[in-house]
């Protein structure tokens, strides 16, 4: 199977699968309605949506681990079900939301692992299977990995070599669920750049589940966004954002999707008007920490008069000054922000503006 | 940082470090180690005892030529080398079915028995002993003195099937690996408590005769019982060599290993018939010998540094037989003053190993 074709073709597709399971004898319980879904190969697909709507069953149910309700399942031109263990892990490879907790293996055998469904009874590897491995292990940047033992591994480089071990087996398709769960913020950075690698330059397909908002909506090519009611919009992530959909699956009262921006920020309670004046960095600084502490600080509506103002003064390279001044009070020169704020909290304009009453 | 860097040399550092295979060096010297230690052992075992045999004498003998003392001859083929093939056997299949075992229920405390078939061994053999012809019953205990004692034999084998076929019944049934380990472990109880009721009913010489049949020894196995014995044990062992591939992939985690294209029913299954056949003629044999089955894999993963199966079950083997005559000869050292109960020596060797192994890996064998 050669993935380093660039022209885009169908790898995967599903005509009106339904997933879920069996609760009890004859009782079907359907987490995901019926669903046609396509991945083309250097596509990097992302299933989006809140804990419990569904996502992992959707997936497992897509790579064959979980019978489907009704509807199928069609990988590279077969249907699914029709594929042999082997020749399903060689077209399809999953990494898990599990966590491995292995000791005593190094990198480099736990990748090699991947080869499984290509070689003979005894697992031996031939010269081509060791440049497959050692190709796997080179493209997720873990060659450093490769003789470490992965119990003394940190999560995302284990992460890693999980990924360069379902490469090794040289998929059309690579499903992962969850890869972000146990990553920090840098690990799930580059982890989403690896993916966004793997299907653009490698052709892969690739299906990644993930409640993490921020990164399937800079990396993703297509979006399918599972809300609570298990009900699927399909589109690039600024299509969702045009919709609304992203904005109505994830909002909350206390959460305003910016749809410029592609980013949640919290719903700010007003807590009055502030102007600010001044420029540069200084400036756009200050106008973001008193959004923070919840001032509009946009054009004022007409006939308002601003609770605050404030003069940005740059000092130097680093350095500035902001002079305060609330209605009908003294004006406060701060030497920095956190002063700024703990002036501006314990005024009392601010109670008067911050409660309904 | 050097301050003149020349271009070509940036291209060097550019292209990414080469990808290198582990070295497999210590797993092949770990191997070969565990196989001296066994041949010494072997040796050793045959040399000591209440007539000691030179081991030059003994190994003369044992290639076939003759030896100066009338007598050594007998001792060394009637006795000393079946009960030395039997403790290699018995600790070799002890061992392998351990790795099977911990793979399996990826659980470091796993062993032979904790599917329960040491207790249902025991309660066939409780039966036996403790219940049979209430009765003229002397003719019968006084032939259980070997503990080759075929009947004694059959019935271990008898119950460790049963149980056996039960826990199978239920791991048809549940989803979980997890819950056949505990459905096992209970089975294992309920077995126990008949046996402890048994005791409880048992006349003082029918209770010592049970008693000493669950210390364990490797004494008195005829060589029309390694007849049995060996062949059980090559061929489940040569059996499990053939699940090696399947047992790496199962390291991850069963859902891992279907991912990877692996029948895991399949493996589960052969699994457990395999790993349970080796410890039931073993218990059958031998009696429930402790500690071998657990403590010989944790010490071939510290000394071979690695968890693939392809060098960690030949190291079993090896490992598991050296361990067994160790303390077969650990247990001759009183010399003329009788032999130590098997499962005391087992146990001393045994629990340090584990300590030790686990201690000092406390990092890479934490998660396993």
């Amino acid at each position: 199977m050669d993935t380093s074709t660039v022209a885009t073709r169908t790898v995967l597709s599903t005509s009106q699968l339904a997933s879920g399971y069996r609760a009890r004898r004859r009782v079907e319980r359907v987490v995901v309605p019926p669903v046609d879904l396509t991945v083309a190969s250097g596509e990097l697909v992302t299933l989006l949506g809140p804990n419990g709507a569904g996502k992992s069953t959707l997936l497992r149910t897509i790579s064959g681990v979980q019978p489907a309700m009704s509807g199928g399942v069609t990988l590279l031109g077969d249907p699914l079900d029709g594929l042999g263990r082997a020749e399903r892990a060689r077209r399809l490879a999953s990494v898990l939301t599990e966590r491995v907790s292995v000791g005593q293996l190094a990198g480099y055998d736990l990748v090699a692992l991947g080869r499984q469904p290509h070689t003979g009874w005894n697992g031996v590897l031939d010269e081509r299977d060791h440049r497959v491995v050692a190709d796997a292990i080179v493209a997720v940047g873990g060659a450093h990995l490769a003789e470490r033992d992965i119990g003394e591994l940190s999560d995302g480089e284990r992460q890693r070599l999980m990924i360069a071990r379902a490469l090794a087996q040289e998929p059309a398709v690579l499903i992962l669920d969850e890869p972000t769960a146990f990553l920090d913020v840098t690990s799930r950075i580059e982890l989403g750049a690896l993916l966004q690698r793997l299907a653009h330059e490698r052709g892969l397909g690739v299906v990644c589940s993930t409640h993490d908002l921020d990164l399937a909506l800079a990396t993703a090519d297509t979006v399918w966004l599972l809300d609570v009611d298990a009900h699927l919009s399909i589109g690039a992530p600024e299509d969702l954002a045009l919709t609304g959909a992203i904005g109505t699956v994830f909002g909350t009262a206390d959460l305003e999707f910016d749809a410029e921006r592609g980013t949640f920020s919290r719903r700010p309670e007003i807590a009055g008007f502030a102007a600010v004046t001044g420029d540069g960095l200084p400036t756009r600084l200050c106008v973001r920490a008193l959004t923070r502490i919840g001032y509009h600080t946009d054009e004022l509506p007409d006939g308002v008069a601003p609770d605050v103002t404030v003069d940005v003064r740059e000092t130097g390279r680093g350095a500035a000054e902001f002079v305060v001044a609330t209605n009908g009070s003294d004006v406060v020169a701060c030497p920095d922000l956190r002063t700024l704020c703990e002036q501006l909290r314990s005024r009392p304009t601010l109670d008067r503006l911050a409660g309904p009453g | 940082m050097s301050v003149v860097a020349s271009a070509p040399a940036e291209v060097v550092s550019d292209s990414p470090p080469p990808v290198r295979a582990p070295d497999r060096r210590r797993a092949f010297l770990g191997i070969g180690a565990f196989g001296g230690i066994a041949a010494l052992a072997f040796v050793m075992a045959i040399a000591i005892g209440s007539v000691w045999i030179p081991p030059g004498d003994v190994l003369s003998i044992l290639f076939g030529g003759s030896s100066d003392q009338t007598g050594w001859e007998a001792i060394v083929r009637d006795i000393r080398l079946p009960r030395s093939i039997t403790a290699a056997l018995c600790g070799a299949g002890l061992a392998i079915s351990g790795v099977q075992m911990q793979t399996l229920f990826r659980n470091p405390l796993a062993g032979p028995f904790v599917l329960g078939i040491s207790s249902g061994a025991s309660l066939g053999v409780a039966l036996v002993v403790l219940t049979a012809g209430a009765s003229g019953a002397t003719g019968f205990l006084a032939g259980l003195g070997g503990f080759g004692d075929l009947g004694v034999a059959v019935a271990a084998a008898a119950g460790s099937t049963v149980i056996l076929t039960l826990v199978l019944a239920v791991s048809r049934r549940v989803e979980s690996i997890a819950t056949v380990l505990i459905v096992g472990l209970m089975f294992g109880q309920v077995v126990l408590a008949i046996t402890t009721v048994l005791i409880a009913g048992a006349e003082p010489e029918r209770i010592q005769a049970y008693l000493a049949w669950s210390f364990g020894s490797f004494r008195g196995v005829s060589w029309d019982e390694l007849a049995i014995l060996a062949p059980v044990v090559l061929g489940a062992g040569a059996g499990v060599w053939l699940t090696a591939k399947h047992l790496n992939a199962m390291l991850l985690g069963e859902r891992y290993a279907a991912s990877l294209g692996v029948d895991v029913r399949r493996i589960r299954r052969v699994t457990v018939v395999l790993a349970s056949l080796l410890a039931g003629v073993v218990t059958a044999f031998a009696g429930p010998i402790a500690f071998i089955g657990v403590a010989v894999p944790h010490l071939a993963r510290a000394v071979l540094g690695t968890v693939d199966h392809r060098y960690l079950l030949p190291a079993a083997v090896l490992g598991g037989a050296a361990v067994a005559l160790v303390a077969e000869i650990g247990a001759q050292l009183p010399g003329r003053a009788g032999v130590l109960p098997l499962n005391a020596v087992t146990a001393l060797i045994g629990a340090p190993v584990v300590i030790w192994v686990v201690v000092r890996n406390t990092r890479s064998t934490a998660g396993f």
